[in-house]
């Protein structure tokens, strides 16, 4: 027999499984096609410059191959890329709402239990310059946290540039910045202390020693603030955060949080960053953010932009879908009854055609599963 | 309820102490006989794992914290974030080799080692383009029989290399047990997490 096998990181959907994440797919794609996006398709191979300006997730790999002519295509490893792409090669009206859904792919570590294909849903607002636009992603977070997981999403708001701007404000050389940034986004506690050591001294290290800390609910964060002298550069950046969330607080059955220390999910994000969790899980479900800097129109005009990504494996492993078939009876029928059948399936919607060779086993196929069974011509 | 994978081994038997000192009845990890999930009360219970598997555990979010060597997170390249260094299990990255060997010849160096990430780590750093040869045990013995030119190893006394005749001609990173927690587990459980880690910071030795 032959032994095929499916390469690691790769897992096939079958039966219900695949139904309910096809279910999920369209309930998620209807709800955006109802509130007006327009939607994209863009291929699963791109050229590797798409994607080579931004470092994706350095502990990712990239699926690479060459194309015949000594070019480099990639299976693409993000979806917001592409659109990018897309904006600057076709003349597209902006500012425009647009959604996608499709696969991406990420070489990651072997035998690990990690998914190496996974399927994302997303939007894309091009052109947008308020913070309206951050609005209109959040709400869509909120529909949806609603719609498939009974309001259980919780909201973590922060800022792209946030870590960049206090550390600017401290004088320290690049070097020293980055080794602690690396050191605060990993919350490696015993590396960010020996960092911020040397500002002891200094008004703004109970906030240095605060910041790891510096996440939870809008009352946590704003309690622990208010005990600390923040850094002046920053506190138009936290000031837009607490108000956001405010506003998000707002919405119904919708938990807030902040992270004033944490990375942006990918290197392209310039502004307010949001993240979507629900308890009990090890990944967040849908993420997004402003990235200003991205995105740029058919002229080469840069377009100020917000985008926001749902994980459609996740969801679906959490939503329950009703996949009862509605299968009333079977019919069976044969050459010489075909009209006949053909009438029956027009009355009897919910019967399905008997593929059995002969009438004893269309009848044991009915009677083991408890159906009635309509005969054709009878 | 908090779940912790602890490293079986030299790294459970430092830890059990710390967690005493922390008023934390062990009963349960003293009696474990061949039990691998153990409850130390209502709101803490330790699985026992390989120490290559706490980061596969708390990846995949079915623990919130681990205890597990500084030498196996870095070579595995974790994501979690690192919360206390429990100081225990302390030793040293070395590179080590027979009398004579010179890191600057000209030729390429082969490096025999279990930790292959760091090796490269390091002698990326330096801008040297380096062989490595991934060896599991008794990594001494490589430079000894001229399998490789040098070792990247870790020494807590250094007596082993000395009974072999080989020297240490670098110290690397230092290497101690870390309590470890999973991103989203801290953002879900921070007030219990951060209750758990302060308590354990005050008897850290």
């Amino acid at each position: 027999m032959k032994q095929e096998k499916l390469p690691q990181g790769f897992r096939d959907s079958y039966g219900q499984q695949a139904w309910r994440k096809s279910k999920v797919s369209q309930a998620v794609m209807s709800l955006l096609a109802e509130r007006g996006y327009t939607r994209i398709e863009t291929p699963l191979v791109e050229y590797e410059s798409v994607f080579s300006s931004y470092e994706l997730n350095e502990a990712q790999g990239t699926y690479r191959f060459y194309n015949g002519k000594n070019e480099t295509l990639v299976l693409r490893p993000d979806l917001t890329l592409p659109i990018a792409r897309f904006l600057t090669t076709n003349a597209i009206d902006l500012p425009n709402r647009f959604c996608y859904l499709g696969d991406l792919f990420a070489i990651k570590k072997e035998h690990a239990g990690e998914r190496n294909q996974m399927t994302q849903a997303g939007v894309e607002l091009v052109g947008f310059a308020s913070r309206k636009a951050e609005l209109e992603c959040l709400c869509l977070m909120n529909l949806i946290s609603r719609q498939f997981l009974q309001g259980q999403a919780q909201i973590e708001l922060s800022h792209a540039e946030l870590v960049d701007v206090i550390l600017d404000s401290i004088s320290m050389d690049k070097s020293s910045q980055n080794t602690i940034k690396q050191a605060l986004f990993n919350k490696n506690i015993p590396a960010y202390e020996a960092c911020i050591a040397p500002y002891e001294m200094t008004v703004i290290y109970p906030f240095l020693q605060e910041w790891p800390f510096l996440f939870g609910s809008l009352e946590e964060v704003t309690s622990t603030l208010e005990k600390v002298a923040l850094p002046p550069q920053a506190e138009a950046i936290i000031k837009e955060i607490l108000q956001l969330a405010k506003q998000v607080a707002l919405l119904p059955d919708q938990e807030v949080r902040i992270d004033l220390s944490c990375q942006a999910p990918q290197d392209y994000y310039t502004g307010l960053v949001f993240k979507a969790y629900v308890d009990g899980l090890s990944e967040y479900i849908m993420s997004g953010g402003r990235y200003d800097k991205l995105l740029a129109n058919f002229k080469e005009e840069p377009e100020k932009a917000v985008g926001m990504g749902l994980d459609i494996d996740l969801l679906t492993s959490l939503v329950q879908v009703d996949m009862d078939a509605d299968v009333n009876g079977y019919i069976y029928f044969t050459d010489a009854t075909w009209t006949d059948a053909l009438a029956l399936m027009e009355t009897y919607p919910n019967y399905k055609l008997a593929l059995t060779e002969s009438l004893e086993k269309a009848k044991k196929q009915a009677q083991d599963v408890g159906l009635p069974l309509l005969i054709a011509g009878e | 309820m908090l779940r912790i994978a602890l490293t079986k081994g030299r790294v459970e038997e430092q830890f059990i102490p710390l967690l005493e000192r922390a008023g934390i009845d062990c009963t349960a990890l003293h009696n474990k006989k061949r039990k691998l999930i153990l409850p130390l009360n209502e709101s803490l219970e330790v699985i026992l794992v390989k120490g290559d598997d706490v980061v596969t555990y708390l990846n995949r979010g079915v623990v919130d914290m681990g205890v597990v060597g500084s030498d196996v997170l870095h070579e595995q390249g974790h994501r979690q974030y690192e919360l206390l260094d429990l100081n225990t299990g302390v030793c040293q990255f070395i590179l080590a080799s027979t009398e004579g060997f010179d890191l600057q010849k000209s030729k390429r160096l082969v490096i025999g080692t279990k930790y292959p990430r760091i090796t490269q780590d390091y002698f990326g750093q330096k801008g040297l383009d380096v062989e490595i040869i991934e060896i599991k045990g008794s990594v001494e013995l490589a430079p000894l029989v001229g399998l490789t030119d040098a070792i990247v190893d870790i020494t807590e006394t250094g007596t082993t290399l000395r009974e072999n005749h080989l020297l240490i001609y670098d110290r690397l990173e230092r290497v101690s047990t870390r309590l470890v927690v999973n991103p989203l587990a801290l953002k879900q459980k921070k007030k219990d997490i951060l209750q758990f880690t302060n308590l354990l910071k005050k008897y850290i030795k």
